[in-house]
């Protein structure tokens, strides 16, 4: 791994670190509010000050690694799921299946996946956590099953899917033994690069006002802090800082990756 | 021909389905739209206007051919909040929808100014010092939110430098449009920036560049009669397939600078719980999209003799 490799490497567990233990590292647990001092500068009670309703930004910022992360992870993990099975089944029996299925990703595609997710949580109503993850997903599996359906298509012409399919293995198995591990490279490297975006579109969301309103986002906190700039520049300056290192940290592990696993891709 | 033909048969079959997906999540989302969008505390009179606006009381059927021919006459409904039934969803976002084209175009434009010149310079000299910084500053292009470079940029502009008047007062002259293109187009120079790089590295290693080298071109010829008119052609892909990015973009953008623009009257709309104008804005983004990449495949085919003989 080269430099800025190991660069984003460090990053990504350094977030990881704090999401997973981000109870005990902030200094306040989710959902306190000193209502004594709302807007305060920063001080050794609240070393990034506090937000308009008194929340500690420091603590906040704690919590919204760990929201990031779930909305990053979970998010991709669903679209990844999905979006493998569709594509290995569009691929692999092909026909008027695959080209139903690719009509189908052909329109999921040709939307705005932003938009759409926007107009769903908006739908929703008030937004949860779990909700922006389903809105995400409506349009993320789609660019995984046209990915791996055009793996797929190549590998099942090699020779050890055909001699196993002459050997009479179920379409299971060659699925399962020969097509998937073949082709998890590349969809390793665009999930990567798939996490990144979900933060971010999460993040855009909760910057619109639209985001989940159960859990602390980092978005919500940039949205405050951008409005009250001149004021206190430190919110808007973390929250925006720790959302651009994330992205920035999971692209350098994602282009990385892409170097290794995938270096016929651009 | 017949490429172009599947391609507009494609485009129309992705239009309907695009379309088709709007209504349905309003439909499909569980619970009561009208509990849902309202609130609980919304009268039972306004949720039956609600659901009667939306034709919600009626069967699905009924609904999916009122929501086309709302499409068809042009009108896209009327807003909730208003009225006067002259007033269409659609003549309120005509009211809008140029100041949003003008912010996307000079976003691009920008984004091109600088992803083409850096792109070719750091594939040209590939691992020298140019290649590596201007990697990295694409990297930070990629990795910068629009609605964290806009206030930061705003600050830096007012309070620290103080080019422009007072943060308060309203922006004057061209800066209400240059300030938000360019913030919105350096996050988009980013990707195309790094596309450009890759596509100029792919151009340079073809046989026809070694032969161009080889009959004793100059340097500045080869690149610029024949590896820029080859490898410039993926990257108008890219600039299509970023639309999506730049319209998403240009809602943050448009709220980050208080512009108006389509962005703003969405967000207005989501406020105002107004369905129909959420609706409607996102079906006149959504055709948008859809036709600007189906005119780059046109585009693309016209261009690349390559793929007008419907090679695979």
């Amino acid at each position: 791994m080269n430099t800025m490799g190991w660069f984003g490497t460090v990053i990504v567990l350094a977030l990881l670190l704090v999401g997973s233990f981000s109870e005990l590292l902030a200094p306040y647990a989710e959902g306190h509010h000193d209502s004594a001092q709302p807007l305060a500068p920063a001080s050794d009670d609240h070393p990034l000050g506090t937000t308009e309703d008194g929340t500690d930004v420091l603590s906040a910022l704690c919590h919204g690694t760990r929201v990031a992360l779930i909305v990053g992870f979970a998010t991709v993990a669903l679209s990844v799921f999905m979006g493998t099975t569709i594509g290995l089944i569009s691929g692999y029996w092909g026909g008027w299946t695959d080209e139903i299925i690719m009509r189908l990703t052909e329109i999921f595609l040709s939307f705005p996946g932003f938009l759409l997710a926007l107009l769903i949580v908006f739908a929703l109503g008030e937004a949860t956590m779990l909700g922006v993850i389903l809105a995400l997903n409506v349009t993320g599996w789609a660019g995984y099953a046209r990915l791996v359906r055009g793996q797929t298509l190549v590998v099942k012409q090699r020779g050890f899917v055909l001699a196993a399919k002459g050997l009479g293995a179920s379409p299971f198995r060659i699925i399962r033994v020969h097509l998937l591990p073949n082709i998890l490279g590349p969809v390793t490297v665009q999930a990567t690069f798939g996490i990144a975006g979900a933060i971010l579109a999460e993040s855009t969301l909760s910057f619109l006002g639209v985001g989940p309103q159960d859990v602390t986002s980092w978005g919500a906190l940039l949205d405050e802090g951008a409005v009250l700039f001149l004021k206190t520049p430190s919110m808007a300056l973390a929250s925006g800082g720790a959302l651009f290192i994330t992205v920035l940290g999971i692209n350098l592990l994602g282009d990385s990756l892409r170097d290794r696993l995938d270096p016929k891709s651009l | 021909m017949k490429r172009i033909l599947r391609r507009l048969v494609g485009s129309l079959i992705s239009l309907v389905g695009a379309v088709t997906l709007v209504f349905l999540v309003l439909r499909l989302t569980p619970g009561d739209p009208a509990d849902n969008i309202l609130g609980d505390e919304a009268s039972v009179t306004a949720k039956a206007d609600f659901r009667a606006q939306l034709r919600l009381d009626q069967p699905l059927h009924v609904q999916y051919g009122q929501f086309w021919s709302d499409i068809f006459d042009g009108s896209l409904g009327t807003p909730y909040a208003i009225s006067d039934q002259t007033i269409t969803v659609s003549s309120v976002i005509a009211d809008v929808l140029p100041a949003t084209i003008e912010l996307a175009v000079t976003a691009m434009i920008v984004a091109v100014f600088i992803a083409i010149p850096f792109g070719i310079v750091a594939a040209v000299r590939q691992h020298q010092f140019l290649d590596h910084a201007s990697m990295v500053a694409a990297l930070i292009g990629v990795a910068m939110p629009v609605f964290w470079l806009g206030p930061m940029l705003l600050y830096l502009l007012t309070v620290k430098f103080p080019l422009l008047p007072d943060p308060g007062s309203p922006l004057r002259g061209p800066m209400p449009l240059l300030l938000p293109a360019l913030v919105l187009g350096a996050a988009l120079s980013g990707k195309l920036t790094r596309m450009v790089r890759a596509s100029v590295l792919d151009v340079l290693r073809e046989d026809y560049t070694l032969t161009a080298r080889a009959k004793g071109l100059s340097e500045a010829k080869v690149v610029g009669n024949h590896v820029l008119r080859n490898a410039l052609i993926p990257v108008l892909t890219v600039m299509g397939l970023q639309l999506a990015a730049l319209l998403g973009g240009a809602i943050v953008t448009e709220k980050v600078f208080a512009r108006p623009g389509i962005g703003t009257l969405l967000l207005d709309a989501i406020i105002k719980r107004d369905y129909a104008v959420v609706q409607g804005c996102v079906i006149v983004v959504t055709v948008g999209y859809v036709l600007v990449n189906l005119a780059v495949d046109l585009l693309y085919i016209t261009v690349d003799p390559r793929v007008k003989e419907d090679r695979p």
